[in-house]
């Protein structure tokens, strides 16, 4: 494959901003006001306790119009099942890996599940097309904003939470944090970036015609939220 | 691909501006359609700026990482690039429109790619991409559904945010009937998505190659960051074996946690949301044992004038922008007319401060005029940009030549009239000399009366100027007198 050589682009751009009027050398900005105020809540000092955030996230990920189904450590397999059950949805995609296994399997008995376990190459067509839900954990959550924090990879591919129009997520209640800094700080270290990296929150909308917003634009057009309370035994 | 990429609309010449100007201002359905979306995303980004103090202490915060990364730009881009190759990713450089357009031809040769799926990237915009490749047989499809409803009507987005905002809910339907195989008409919004939606869908699934904008790039951990709702983006940057990012060598910062207080500003001040659906962080191409995101990942930085900007001190804050669309949401011409009259990618505003450095002075010179220099632009962009300080400077670059230590803008002094300056530089003369000023206004009283009604642009719109009988300083030395 022959692209075009573009090194002297290169040398005429970065030669273009080193002749450009010096630069002050600037101190590395002081995120402290954006830390330490209502967008950073949690970020510096002592943890937030998570059961104070319960609440906060099932209230903001509902004003997305995410549904947020409670769950506990013991049932959330058959909660899981039953808004499935709710949609009527039976070609279930899943990872090859899930850390939501082996649970997963026992939620999916009598369904049709689809181990994502081949490139998405080889079954595009039924992805897209005959997929009725995806089914994905999570990394984490953010109470301020009702989001989920997502890191696919092998074993939970990117197009499960994107390509099937219903997509099933669970929370455990021990990992949602109070703002977007503090869940990223927590649960990303940028030291190690995974392929991709995801922040959803709701499904999918649109605004774009005269403003009215209407939801399933591209992506998944619901996402439920199983949220497991495991903070009883871990207090 | 579908019909949607047939019509082909050319670069609009920013030179007409006045003349569209005059037929926006004389369109009540378009100026309808702007007030009511403006009122609309003004009241939105309102309700989470109604504390001052916040605003102010997050917005310095985002000016701080802006300013700190524009200084830095020159080490920052290459340490970019050395992190992007190392994760697999494919880094091109483009001086001009005709690079990029170059780049994006070659990679569509080399998979033999009949055509493109297309995220929301203005940058693509600016080279026209769609055009240039439909040129050489490669047909681009937008998807997000602004966009979408843009190429399908052959016209050009009226906002950087919102870009079908001019269009009502009635004229789309028709379009979609008129457009869309096997489509009739309905004014339903969920339903007319729902059609764009399966649509798109088949082509997301089938395009061999996947282009995006970005929002931002992070130059230590080699990110590129997507900001989005529809989750097109995340489509098009997914399930293609080819993805190519294109945008401006301005959007780098340095650090991963610069990201957040820079998303923090960026969806509040845009549409008033706290968070979008999706917050895309890319890094790389699909990595051994992945089954899926794309075997390729190109970026493509542009530079096309901006190092122009960036050259010069005093325009440098022009490219502290993050595209958030504020300055045009609160303009009360853009509100007036619209996005589409000032033939340029970007509109209101902060078009008119960029525009002049992507395509020179000499066609862009009344765009920074078109403004009453009300200062709501500067009182709610995100990161501080002057914006009414640049308008004037650029208005005055456009009249006159570089100052003493300033290199000339491409296209300076390109408004430059010699007549105009001549009458200036008589006026100053008069004006320092009391004693032939004062003679010289008797003479112009008396001869008042040979005012002519007819005095060009003025008289078009306003009463003619005539000298009055009196002059303030008669007036007051009377009332003086009286005391």
């Amino acid at each position: 494959m022959t692209l075009p050589d573009t090194r002297s682009a290169r040398d005429a751009i970065l030669g273009a901003l080193r002749r450009g009027a010096p630069a002050p050398a600037l101190p590395l900005p002081d995120l402290a006001p954006y830390l330490t105020g209502r967008y950073g809540r949690g970020s510096i000092g002592a943890r937030i306790d998570p059961a104070s955030l319960i609440e906060p996230f099932v209230a903001a990920a509902q004003g997305w119009r995410a549904e947020v189904l409670r769950a506990t450590p013991a049932d959330w397999p058959q909660v899981l099942r039953g808004a499935l059950a709710t949609r009527g949805c039976r070609r279930i995609a899943i990872g090859a890996a899930s850390p939501l296994q082996p649970q997963l399997d026992i939620a999916l008995a009598g369904l049709e599940p689809r181990r994502f376990e081949r490139p998405i190459e080889d079954w595009k067509a039924e992805l897209f097309d005959a997929v009725d839900a995806g089914v994905t954990s999570t990394l984490g959550g953010v109470a301020d904003t009702g989001s989920l924090l997502i890191r696919p990879g092998s074993g939970e591919p990117r197009t499960l939470s994107l390509v099937p129009p219903v997509h099933v997520a669970v929370l455990a209640a021990s990992r949602i944090y109070a703002s977007l800094p503090a869940a990223m700080q927590a649960l990303a270290p940028t030291d190690a970036m995974p392929t991709n990296l995801l922040l959803v929150t709701g499904p999918s909308k649109t605004a774009d015609i005269q403003q009215v917003l209407a939801y399933g634009a591209h992506g998944p057009k619901e996402l439920v939220i199983v949220l497991v309370d495991d903070l009883e035994g871990a207090a | 691909m579908n019909a949607a990429t047939e019509s082909t609309l050319h670069f609009v010449d920013p030179r007409q501006f006045k003349a569209r100007t005059a037929e926006a201002v004389d369109d009540a359905h378009l100026r309808a359609s702007f007030r009511s979306a403006m009122d609309f995303l003004q009241t939105k980004r309102a309700a989470h700026f109604g504390n001052v103090d916040e605003f102010e202490a997050l917005r310095g915060v985002g000016r701080a990482i802006r300013q700190y990364s524009l200084a830095k730009l020159p080490e920052l881009l290459p340490q970019l690039e050395a992190k992007l190759t190392a994760l697999g990713v494919q880094v091109h450089w483009a001086s001009t429109p005709e690079q990029a357009n170059a780049i994006f031809l070659a990679i569509a040769r080399a998979h033999g790619a009949q055509g493109m799926i297309k995220g929301k990237s203005m940058v693509s915009e600016e080279i026209e991409l769609n055009h240039r490749m439909a040129e050489q047989g490669v047909d681009c499809l937008e998807s997000d559904m602004g966009e979408y409803i843009v190429q399908l009507a052959g016209e050009r987005p009226s906002h950087i945010i919102m870009p079908a905002i001019h269009k009502t809910k009635r004229q789309i339907a028709e379009l979609f009937a008129a457009r869309i195989p096997g489509v009739g008409v309905t004014d339903d919004v969920d339903e007319l998505i729902a059609i764009g939606r399966r649509v798109l869908r088949n082509e997301f699934r089938d395009a061999a190659i996947g282009v995006s904008g970005v929002n931002f790039m992070v130059a230590e951990t080699g990110s590129l960051v997507l900001v989005e709702n529809e989750g097109n983006g995340r489509m098009c940057t997914t399930v293609p074996e080819v993805h190519i990012a294109i945008t401006g060598i301005e959007k780098v910062v340095e650090r991963w946690d610069q990201v957040l207080p820079l998303y923090a500003l960026l969806t509040r001040s845009a549409t008033g949301q706290a968070v979008t659906t999706y917050l895309n962080v890319i890094n790389g191409p699909r990595r051994a044992g992945e089954l899926d995101g794309p075997k390729q990942v190109h970026l493509v930085l542009l530079d096309n004038g901006r190092s122009q900007a960036y050259a010069d001190a005093d325009f440098r804050p022009t490219l502290q922008c993050i595209r958030c669309g504020a300055c045009m949401n609160h303009c009360p011409v853009y509100a007036r007319i619209g996005g589409l009259a000032y033939g340029t990618t970007y509109p209101g505003p902060i078009g008119a401060i960029i525009s002049p450095h992507l395509l020179g002075l000499e066609p862009t010179q009344d765009l920074p005029t078109a403004s009453s220099l009300c200062g709501a632009c500067g009182e709610v962009c995100p990161v501080g940009i002057p914006i009414p300080d640049l308008l004037i400077q650029l208005r005055h670059a456009a009249k006159h030549d570089a100052l003493p230590g300033h290199a000339p803008l491409a296209g300076q002094a390109s408004a430059k009239d010699w007549k105009e300056a001549l009458a200036w530089q008589g006026w100053a003369w008069l004006s320092t000399r009391p004693t032939l000023y004062r003679a010289a206004v008797a003479i112009g009283r008396r001869l008042a009366w040979l005012t002519p009604p007819w005095q060009g642009g003025w008289t078009q719109h306003r009463t003619p100027l005539k000298l009055a009988r009196r002059g303030l300083r008669e007036r007051l030395a009377q009332r003086e007198g009286r005391h």
